[in-house]
């Protein structure tokens, strides 16, 4: 179980983050949601261990993971930042990367089985020996991700994953990260822009506003009177053939 | 083919590669001693080797030749791997110790030492013109020179929003500062102390003696112990400091020691050889081509052909002029020049 409490955070004097609370189980696959600007790439940050907040606890079955340093938090979580820029390497080695936390100057027989296991996980194992700088938007984004998995997490943390993505690999992508979530049992949290896709996808929703979780929890507490406040919207939300829609209509006054 | 073996089958060609730069080192540095203005055969060279009573050479060779070649091999090394690593720090394609500065403040640092703080009682004894009374003054007034720059730069570069080319315009300004106040220094110095530091413009592998590769071997031996351990956090370092960091990287200690290494290399060959550019942009450049971006193979073939380009470059210096001498800073400012300028060419178009 992952446990947020009391997590406030500024920086250079400015408030970014204000009295986050929130729990996750294992297994759930969450929307971040939010403006430009409301705090969701702080907040996740924050919870990777990469900033460090001023006040509140981020607890994995009661172990603090703010508290844990370099290899240690790297078991713990995996992060992937909004913008990935990748260099030349094979597919392997990037996702080899993963491994770094428990590398040694040799690649062990355990190193190769997990990298193994995640791209196939994947569907990239006839991949392995291409270059990076030959692979797709999408078939990248499966690498990125297939790293963070290499360092066999609990946790995901990814900020805006589908975003540069076409449609399908949009689909695609959001498909395999609920797949995964389930079946390694992850807490995977995923800032998100498109309220359709994180409704249909998503097990639990956080919606952020100015620095404040404005509300947090399951399919119902996304509703329209929450998008107005959160995003400014007005929107309809439907459902078609079992898929929920969120139809946005204008933009109102406030927020 | 499964996974395992494609892979070992990459690694087995790095390796490869590896040996095949070992072998062209050996090579090269064993016809590095033949060549000069004394040939010398190679059953005489087998003799003068073993030491053998009464062989001719056996001065050239030991005091000579030999130091000569350690000193090509051990600076082009230090330089090959440092520029290898503040590429991957600085994450710019452009960065070597030349082309940021560190060299000239280094060189800088040596003049100081030797004007300012005394360390170079130079005499003149035949054709030396220079001793320097208290080496390691020089080198660690070198080592203070190269520190300043790699800080200016790293502070630098960690400001956003300055671009790879802004942080080597930042280094022609700094190379331009650490000109200008060496040659202030000088202006005010005796002609003696001028002889002494005006070769430090160009290097020169003459002054490699036993003495000067021994202290660049104990500078290089720190250092890849150091990089022994960071190949790998280097690695990830190239996918950016956040990824860096979320992989367990301590980013920060990773940059500074890896800098200070770097630096202690650079600052040792430069106080005692001079400013020797562009070898530690091409050596980690070609060495990319050929084995790729993995720091593990990356730095010690760097460290290879670092070594096999200033050896060549020596025997370059020695023999189109002959019987003249070139400095050998001269031959690798001539043709790493153009590389460097092929090179920000591309890295604007990407």
């Amino acid at each position: 179980m992952l446990e947020v409490s009391g997590l406030n955070l500024s920086l250079k004097g400015r408030s970014i983050l204000r009295d986050i609370h929130f729990r996750l189980e294992p297994g759930q696959l969450v929307s971040l949601l939010g403006v430009n600007g409301s705090g969701k790439s702080t907040l996740i940050r924050a919870m990777a261990g990469l900033i460090k907040p001023d006040q509140g606890k981020v607890l994995m079955g009661g172990a603090a993971l703010n508290a844990m340093r370099g290899a240690e938090r790297a078991r713990q979580i995996g992060y992937l930042p909004q913008k990935a820029n990748g260099i030349s390497c094979s597919v392997f080695n990037a996702v080899l990367l993963g491994r770094t936390p428990s590398l040694g100057w040799r690649v062990s027989s355990r190193d190769f089985a997990a990298v193994e296991r995640v791209l196939t996980l994947l569907g990239l194992e006839h991949h392995a020996m291409r270059s990076t700088t030959e692979l797709s938007g999408g078939e990248f984004q499966k690498v990125a991700i297939a790293r963070t998995l290499a360092q066999e997490p609990r946790i995901l943390f990814l900020d805006e994953p589908i975003n540069h993505l076409d449609i399908k690999n949009q689909m695609e992508l959001m498909t395999l990260l609920k797949k995964i979530t389930r079946e390694l049992n992850l807490i995977t949290v995923t800032a998100l822009h498109d309220l359709g896709v994180a409704l249909r996808f998503s097990d639990r929703f956080l919606l952020l506003k100015e620095g404040g979780l404005h509300t947090w929890g399951d399919r119902t507490a996304v509703t329209a009177p929450a998008i107005r406040e959160v995003f400014g919207l007005e929107t309809m939300l439907h459902e078609v053939a079992g898929i929920p829609m969120v139809l946005p209509l204008f933009p109102c006054c406030h927020a | 083919m499964d996974l395992r073996t494609q892979y070992r089958r990459t690694t087995a060609r790095k390796l490869a590669m590896g040996m095949i730069l070992l072998f062209a080192l050996a090579g090269t540095a064993l016809f590095s001693v033949t060549v000069g203005s004394l040939a010398i055969g190679p059953g005489a060279l087998l003799d003068a080797l073993l030491l053998k009573e009464g062989a001719p050479f056996q001065h050239v060779l030991w005091s000579i030749r030999l130091p000569r070649m350690a000193g090509a091999i051990l600076a082009g090394a230090g330089l090959g791997v440092a520029g290898a690593v503040m590429q991957d720090i600085l994450r710019n394609p452009l960065a070597s110790p030349f082309t940021t500065g560190v060299s000239q403040g280094a060189a800088f640092g040596a003049a100081f030492a030797i004007i300012v703080l005394g360390a170079g009682q130079t005499h003149a004894i035949g054709n030396e013109v220079v001793t320097i009374a208290s080496p390691y003054l020089v080198v660690l007034s070198s080592f203070c020179g190269a520190g300043l720059a790699v800080a200016f730069i790293l502070g630098l570069s960690s400001l956003r929003r300055v671009s790879a080319e802004g942080v080597i315009l930042a280094g022609v300004a700094l190379s331009a500062f650490f000109g200008a106040a060496t040659m202030l220094l000088q202006y005010f110095a005796s002609d003696m102390q001028v002889a002494a530091t005006v070769f430090w413009t160009f290097g020169d592998l003459g002054k490699a003696g036993w003495r000067e590769n021994g202290a660049m071997l104990f500078a290089a031996c720190l250092a890849c112990t150091w990089f022994g351990f960071a190949g790998r956090s280097h690695n990830a370092l190239q996918w950016g400091e956040e990824v860096a960091e979320s992989l367990g990287v301590r980013v920060v200690r990773l940059r500074v020691l890896s800098l200070a290494a770097s630096s202690l290399m650079v600052a040792v060959a430069t106080a005692f050889l001079g400013v020797i550019g562009f070898v530690g942009l091409l050596a980690p450049h070609t060495v990319r081509f050929l084995v790729g971006n993995d720091h593990r193979f990356l730095l010690p073939g760097s460290a290879l052909f670092g070594a096999l380009l200033l050896l060549a470059s020596d025997i370059l210096a020695r023999t189109v002029m002959q019987p003249v001498t070139l400095p050998v800073g001269i031959i690798t400012s001539l043709a790493g020049a153009p590389l460097f300028l092929a090179l920000l060419i591309r890295t604007r178009r990407s």
